[in-house]
């Protein structure tokens, strides 16, 4: 430890760039990492929510939820076939509104699935509604960013139906949009007045089962219905939702590059730094110092590196969070971050394994020599 | 017989070439007593090199036995032979070969530390061979400001740090002027007398050769003289 101590201290310029590079790489990781989960919440939280359940759509939407249009003669042949009790509807309005007495548009989405479902999200505000209630909703607090509170009213453009927030959610987003929770009540009078203004009725987006996807697919395989339908997991229908996969895919192709360029810099940068030093590395092996010596003063320099780095990036990270516009979708888990620092400490563990392999394999001799 | 520190009994050393083997050194049998300082010379690529190495074990002989007070080193694996040189053999190279973000006073506490002296007893030995080696004034510099011949004298002074039995010196004044080299050899040749300690040294200086108790000829690889 005291050789790789001194070393540092020696070389402050050398190892203040490598660490900032370092950091400033984690950063980018953490903070793009945080970007895609962000907007894949914003994205889908809401769909989320049914994560371990099966999707059955119409064949003709192409796996997106939002063009699927089950009639109710489909979707009560479906239900009795796979069983009541174990399926439920799932409709859903996308539609705009506005604060009562406010001009300024609002788009959001409205959710009716299983009366039990609006329970099973999170409230951080309000309360549940009264299930009788006919206008009591509860609504994601991102809708707040559009200046609509607890206890405002919004008026739904569609229906001309309005309904007062009494309940505040979180993680409930569907399509960058806030999701508002119906009950049966409120769906029921809103596709009456919707259907009455668009002049067709409005259908139920999926029918949801507790069935594994496979299950579904045997059961409803040749079932004699006036639409053709599509059995689809969870994470598949989430792929399929507008602007998913092009979001995703840019910003895992972003982090991915960048951990190549970690892998780069910490695996080759060490590596060749150990090939650099190979004749500084003979002549201690020379004057006696044994290789586990080495080994272990080279480890100890790249954890001493790393820690100092990522834990930089951690605070760089920490830092962008709280100042990031709370518009922003920005969401960072402690396994996201596990798992990238984890990343991390493997790559350089790697890097170190061969830089080790480097300092075990150098001749004495030859390496004095310069050979 | 006890008197000797180190002994090469019949060494041979050959590198394969090819299809034929170079035979680089043959039948050197010679013996270091304590208290000896034996100069080594003969012409550039007589094998003086070669033959310091496989005195310190850097090198294993490909015939013969050699012995540091009275173990036969080939017998040693790697590891224990890294142990015996950080022991009991003192390096010195023909370039110094200093660490380069250690200042001259932690290049000789490093091996100290390698060897597991006690802090104040290594401290104290350090000061006392950076003033015999007239580098005092230098403890605190780091050997980019060093001159050639004051990084010799540190790379000296590091060998003689864990008061090692045998010192091996490939040419250690080439890079000093003739008084500095005098006085660092005579110096060395002190040490060695007085404590009871063996050096062999290769230089190419003959004014050197004063200061050694016997000479050993080198050429071709073969011993041709040992006066
Ligand atoms: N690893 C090696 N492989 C082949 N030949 C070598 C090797 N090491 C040294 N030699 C050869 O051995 C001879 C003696 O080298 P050396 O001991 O360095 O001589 P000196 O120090 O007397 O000038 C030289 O001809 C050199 O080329
Ligand atoms: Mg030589």
């Amino acid at each position: 430890m005291y050789l790789s101590w001194k070393e540092i201290c020696h070389s402050k310029g050398r190892f203040f760039f490598m660490m900032l590079i370092i950091a400033l790489l984690s950063y980018l990781v953490f903070f793009i990492s945080g970007l895609a989960n962000g907007l894949s919440s914003d994205n889908a939280s809401a769909i989320e929510k049914y994560s371990h359940q099966t999707f059955i759509l119409q064949k003709d939407a192409d796996q997106r939820i939002n063009r699927s249009a089950l009639t109710s003669d489909t979707v009560n042949r479906l239900r009795d076939k796979l069983g009541t009790d174990r399926t439920h509807p799932l409709n859903l309005l996308t539609t705009t509104g506005n604060k009562v007495n406010k001009e300024q548009k609002i788009d959001l989405t409205f959710f009716n699935g299983q009366p039990s479902q609006s329970s099973s999200v999170t409230l951080i505000d309000g309360k549940q509604p009264n299930k009788a209630s006919t206008v009591d909703i509860i609504i994601d607090q991102s809708i707040q960013k559009s200046g609509v509170h607890l206890g405002d009213r919004i008026k739904d453009q569609l229906s001309g139906l309005t309904f007062r927030i009494v309940g505040l959610t979180k993680h409930t987003t569907y399509s960058h949009m806030p999701v508002a929770y119906l009950n049966q009540a409120e769906w029921h009078l809103l596709s009456k007045k919707a259907a009455l203004n668009s002049a067709r009725p409005l259908e139920s987006a999926a029918v949801l089962t507790s069935l594994s996807v496979q299950e579904a697919k045997e059961l409803t395989h040749g079932l004699p219905l006036s639409q053709d339908v599509q059995v689809l997991s969870a994470a598949d229908v989430i792929k399929s939702l507008p602007g998913y996969s092009a979001e995703q895919s840019s910003l895992t192709m972003m982090i991915s590059f960048l951990f190549l360029i970690s892998v780069f810099i910490l695996g080759v940068f060490f590596y060749i730094i150990t090939v650099q030093k190979r004749s500084q590395f003979g002549l201690l092996k020379a004057i006696g110092t044994g290789t586990a010596y080495l080994a272990r003063s080279l480890l100890f320099q790249t954890l001493i590196v790393l820690v100092i780095s990522l834990g930089i990036s951690l605070l760089l990270t920490w830092i962008t969070a709280l100042v990031l516009p709370s518009g922003m979708p920005f969401a960072l888990s402690l396994a996201t971050i596990g798992t990238r620092l984890a990343a991390f400490f493997v790559i350089s563990m790697i890097s170190i394994l061969l830089s080790i392999y480097q300092i075990i394999k150098i001749d004495t001799l030859s390496a004095l020599e310069g050979r | 017989m006890d008197n000797a520190i180190l002994s090469f009994k019949d060494v041979a050393k050959s590198y394969p070439d090819g299809e034929n083997t170079l035979d680089i050194l043959q039948a050197i049998d010679f013996q270091l007593n304590k208290g000896e300082f034996i100069g080594l010379v003969g012409p550039s690529g007589a094998g003086k090199s070669t033959l310091l190495s496989l005195a310190g074990a850097l090198l294993n002989p490909t015939q013969g036995e050699i012995y540091l007070d009275g173990i036969s080193m080939a017998s040693l694996s790697p590891k224990e032979q890294t142990a015996l040189r950080l022991s009991k053999i003192g390096f010195i190279f023909q370039s110094a070969h200093l660490v380069p973000y250690l200042n001259v006073k932690e290049q000789l506490l490093f091996v100290a530390k390698l060897h597991g002296t006690a802090k104040g007893d290594a401290n104290h030995h350090a000061d006392e061979l950076l003033d015999k080696l007239g580098l005092t004034h230098r403890s605190k510099h780091y050997p980019d400001k060093l001159s050639g011949g004051e990084q010799q004298r540190i790379a000296i002074a590091r060998a003689m740090m864990n008061d090692p039995s045998l010192i091996l010196a490939d040419e250690p004044t080439a890079s000093l002027d003739f008084s500095r080299a005098t006085s660092v050899v005579e110096w060395l040749s002190h040490e060695v007398n007085e404590q009871g300690k063996g050096a062999l040294m290769v230089t190419h200086d003959e004014r050197m050769l004063r200061f050694c108790d016997r000479v050993i000829q080198l050429e071709d690889g073969k011993i041709r003289s040992i006066s």
